[in-house]
């Protein structure tokens, strides 16, 4: 079977099926990716944006990794800062004003999980670039020099915000508690 | 249990519908329709043409308009530019003629495949390596490596597309049989006939207004306006967008299978044919006889020229340079492909011995 990089290759090369074979082996793992932080509609209405966005970007893409999927995220996260900076005013996200970067979809995730809502709280305290890490890592199963693919930074970064994060997380006084009793 | 079992508890959302994903390869079959349908082949360095393009945003889709906006007059009708392009017979004192008769009267053909190995320069000075096996029997293998190369032959990963198998036939048929018919060919490869060759007035019409619907669907499934309507091109501007795709085809077929003398031969006659809108030129480089063959802006955007440069004892491609024109308004980078060509053997190939 062809690896991805070969079929972009291809596709560079006016082959636009090979194109659409490599959106077929990840179609379901980048919109679920998307759902878990958009929501389920946003993601469905995202998602042929990120397809095309890969598409007209593909000839950037660095052909010496054969595993397309890290690199499909990272276009997943660039339309979804579009997304969120794009949504009407008067429906921002609930705590946009803290976060940096002016864009977080982590409020989104955080609403729609109420049954963990101390881990949610820690989460929340989290920078967002660890916590994108943690995702990746977390949810994705990527790894985390993959998960630095996706953000465009190099490795130990990753590792390190992974690791920060972690820590974090352990020493919140929420999630001790959680790690302590047992759930379901 | 740690924190990360934690987090993996969280991952459960519901996921988008299956109409959901069907809309998404909907969207992006429209993105890619775009160079199926403006440039001839991908590695075009220009958009066709920018003038006229409504918005930024839209241009990939509207570039389609523009390109199927353009149907021939049929054949004895009322004349002109157009009809001129299509009945230009091969000059036969050109030394493209008497190249290609040279490459079909020489020897056989040694192996079962020819090999090109281009080589474009990027403005950092980096390189980037394209290997093309194309069998004789019209398979096309890629590798951007020796190695993937030979996968590509081992694994018996036929890549040819549809386009590679139209326009090779077009040039074999070329080399051997009716050069108008293979003219045809050439022009109608990329996509379907949208210039209208060979079609009454009244079906020619009928492509164009099916042409320009199509677009409008695409730019509504993108939920962009569609375009306004344009005029269908006439005179000049017909003939410059019917020697655009004479030229890139022709090309893209010379450096898929440059090494299969009956591809050069028919590809070298094909060129021969556009004597209005290409010099060529004859000359020594580093004591290599070489023909340059130029193609004028006009049929490529107009905002640069190309130079193609082959051995004048062969017929093979040395390289293909792109020119930006001084004044252009949209100005593309300058850019050189070099190649070299060789028969061989997919057995060799297959055993990495390239």
């Amino acid at each position: 079977m062809s690896s991805d990089a070969d079929l972009i290759g291809r596709s560079l090369r006016g082959d636009t099926d090979a194109f659409v074979e490599v959106i077929s082996r990840h179609e379901t793992a980048i919109g679920n990716y998307l759902a878990r932080r958009v929501g389920r509609q946003a993601a469905e209405d995202v998602l042929g944006d990120v397809w095309v966005a890969a598409y007209e970007s593909r000839a950037n893409y660095d052909r010496s990794y054969p595993e397309a999927r890290p690199w499909l995220y990272g276009v997943a996260l660039n339309r979804l800062r579009r997304h969120w900076r794009s949504a009407p005013a008067e429906d921002p996200a609930p705590d946009l004003t803290a976060v940096a970067s002016g864009w977080d979809p982590w409020p989104a995730v955080d609403t729609r999980v109420d049954a963990q809502a101390s881990l949610r709280r820690a989460l929340a305290r989290l920078k967002p670039e660890e916590r994108e890490v943690l995702g990746l890592v977390a949810w994705e199963d990527l790894t985390v020099a993959e998960a630095g693919r996706v953000l465009a930074i190099p490795a130990g970064t990753a590792r390190r915000l992974l690791h920060q994060a972690r820590k974090a997380l352990r020493e919140a006084p929420e999630v001790a508690a959680l790690l302590r009793v047992p759930t379901t | 249990m740690d924190e990360m079992d934690l987090m993996k508890k969280l991952s459960d959302v519901p996921s988008p519908g299956p109409e959901a994903y069907d809309r998404a390869r909907t969207a992006l079959r429209a993105a890619m329709d775009e160079p199926a349908t403006t440039t001839v082949r991908p590695r075009r360095r220009f958009s066709w043409p920018r003038a006229g393009m409504a918005t930024a945003g839209a241009a990939a889709v509207a570039a389609a308009v523009v390109a199927a906006a353009v149907v021939l007059a049929p054949a004895g009708g009322r004349g002109g530019p157009a009809d001129s392009v299509q009945a230009a017979p091969p000059v036969v004192d050109s030394p493209l003629v008497k190249l290609a008769a040279a490459v079909g009267a020489g020897a056989p053909q040694t192996g079962d495949a020819s090999l090109v190995i281009s080589t474009k320069r990027a403005p950092d000075h980096s390189l980037e390596v394209y290997y093309t096996i194309y069998s004789d029997k019209g398979q096309v293998f890629r590798g951007d490596s020796e190695r993937t190369l030979s996968d590509s032959v081992a694994r018996n990963d036929d890549q040819a597309t549809e386009f590679n198998r139209k326009v090779m036939a077009a040039a074999r048929l070329a080399a051997t049989g009716d050069v108008e018919k293979a003219k045809a060919g050439m022009l109608t490869a990329a996509n379907r006939n949208f210039l209208g060759i060979g079609l009454s007035l009244a079906e020619a019409e009928r492509e164009w207004k099916q042409a320009r619907e199509e677009v409008a669907e695409q730019f509504r499934r993108l939920g962009k306006e569609p375009p306004p309507v344009t005029p269908r091109p006439t005179g000049k501007e017909l003939d410059d967008l019917m020697a655009n795709h004479l030229w890139s085809n022709s090309t893209s077929a010379l450096f898929t299978g440059a090494a299969n003398a009956e591809v050069r031969a028919g590809v070298l006659k094909l060129l021969a044919t556009m004597k209005d809108v290409v010099t060529v030129a004859e000359s020594d480089v580093g004591g290599r006889r070489v023909l340059t063959i130029s193609a004028v802006p006009g049929i490529l955007g107009g905002d640069g020229s190309a130079v193609l440069t082959l051995d004048a004892a062969n017929g093979l491609p040395i390289s293909d340079e792109y020119i930006p024109a001084p004044n252009a308004p949209n100005p593309s980078k300058p850019a050189v492909v070099d190649y070299q060509s060789s028969r061989v053997t997919l057995a060799d190939v297959a055993a990495g011995k390239i």
